[in-house]
């Protein structure tokens, strides 16, 4: 497992990430508040201008990597011994899927 | 006054039970301590099998589980005790016998941590002739750690050391590890702190704030152990 953002680097990411996104969430509230979402369109427009898409995107992966070490903690905690590996296999996988999914969404985005 | 406490003889029980003891309240002074109280049951019973040495709160030796809390019975007054006394042998290792467990474990993280200065280079033996001075600044840096007595209240609150007893070294042994890692005599900081940087062997540590409360000298082992990150982000970085 080591490699995978263990001990110290796990440590300094989730405080990192944490950070982030204590400093994204309300920035994202404020910016989205001053914009209306009657089309999907305008939504998009709201979502894709300026640097705000850059921003968003990096929230997102450290979300990723925050639910990452967070689920991880948890799973060797609460886990038997025995099977723990499988968990954090399980917890990898799904969170790839997820990453999948929103590098999918953010090309389809950018070429609409 | 009443107590209720653990017995376990593996030899003779399937499982483990509670017994009830009643001590007449004329025995039991103001002062009186729980290892007083103790020792007069088992002039009733002496089977009863607890481990006890030095009775000033110095040896460490018995610590034990009072009514939910980790505690140094030779230094707990009886009096400020609910009853029934509940007494449990201390939680998260194999019990032995009665009040009496197996700290073996507990002594390995200790072990493992290399709790004594190392002053020189490997295979470069120390200069004899000449102490190893430093500041008063540097020495007060040791306060808080190296008053631990080793009784082990603290790690056995853990859970996170109740979960990973074999891989978490638990507050006791990375109180230890601190203790050494800010000696500014020791050479081998970095050495120390990489050895440490391990999912398990200190990350396991939820700041749960068990082994701090537990502690019967007023030690802060999750403080210690919040340091030795901050030492280990600090040493990555510079
Ligand atoms: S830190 Fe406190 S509770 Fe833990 S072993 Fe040392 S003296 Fe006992």
């Amino acid at each position: 497992m080591s490699g995978l953002l263990t001990g110290l680097k796990a440590h300094l990411w989730q405080r990192i990430s944490a950070i982030y996104l204590l400093l994204y969430f309300p920035l994202a509230a404020w910016y989205l508040n001053q914009h209306s979402f009657a089309t999907l369109q305008a939504f998009k427009q709201a979502v894709l201008a300026g640097e705000f898409w850059m921003i968003t995107l990096l929230a997102l992966l450290l979300i990723l990597v925050h639910a990452w070490v967070g689920m991880r903690d948890i799973l060797i905690d609460y886990l038997p011994r025995k099977i723990v590996l499988v968990g954090l296999s399980v917890l990898g996988l799904g969170l790839m899927l997820v990453l999948l999914n929103l590098l999918y969404l953010t090309l389809s985005l950018i070429q609409n | 006054m009443r107590f209720s406490i653990y017995r376990y003889n593996p030899e003779t029980d399937e499982q483990p039970y509670y017994q009830d003891y009643e001590l007449d309240d004329a025995l039991i002074g103001n002062e009186m301590m729980l290892l007083g109280a103790l020792e007069k049951l088992r002039e009733q019973d002496p089977g009863l099998t607890f481990r006890s040495s030095c009775g000033e709160g110095v040896c460490g030796s018995d610590g034990m589980n009072v009514n939910g809390e980790n505690k140094l019975s030779c230094i707990t007054k009886v009096s400020e005790l609910t009853q029934p006394v509940v007494i449990r042998p201390m939680p998260g290792l194999p019990v032995i016998r009665d009040l009496v467990i197996d700290m073996t474990l507990f002594y390995e993280h200790y072990h493992t941590v290399e709790p004594y200065l190392k002053p020189t280079p490997a295979g470069v033996s120390i200069d004899l002739d000449h102490e190893l001075l430093q500041s008063p600044e540097d020495r007060a840096k040791l306060d808080g750690s190296y008053e631990c007595i080793l009784c082990g209240c603290c790690s056995t609150s853990c859970p996170s050391f109740w979960w990973n007893p074999d891989k978490f070294h638990g507050p006791a042994a990375l109180l230890a590890a601190r203790r050494f890692v800010v000696d500014s005599r020791d050479i081998t900081t970095r050495e120390r702190l990489e050895s440490l940087d391990d999912p398990y062997k200190t990350f396991r540590c939820r700041n749960i704030q068990n082994c701090t409360a537990s502690c019967p000298k007023g030690l802060k082992p999750s403080q210690a152990i919040q340091q030795l990150k901050s030492l280990m982000l600090e040493k990555q970085v510079d």
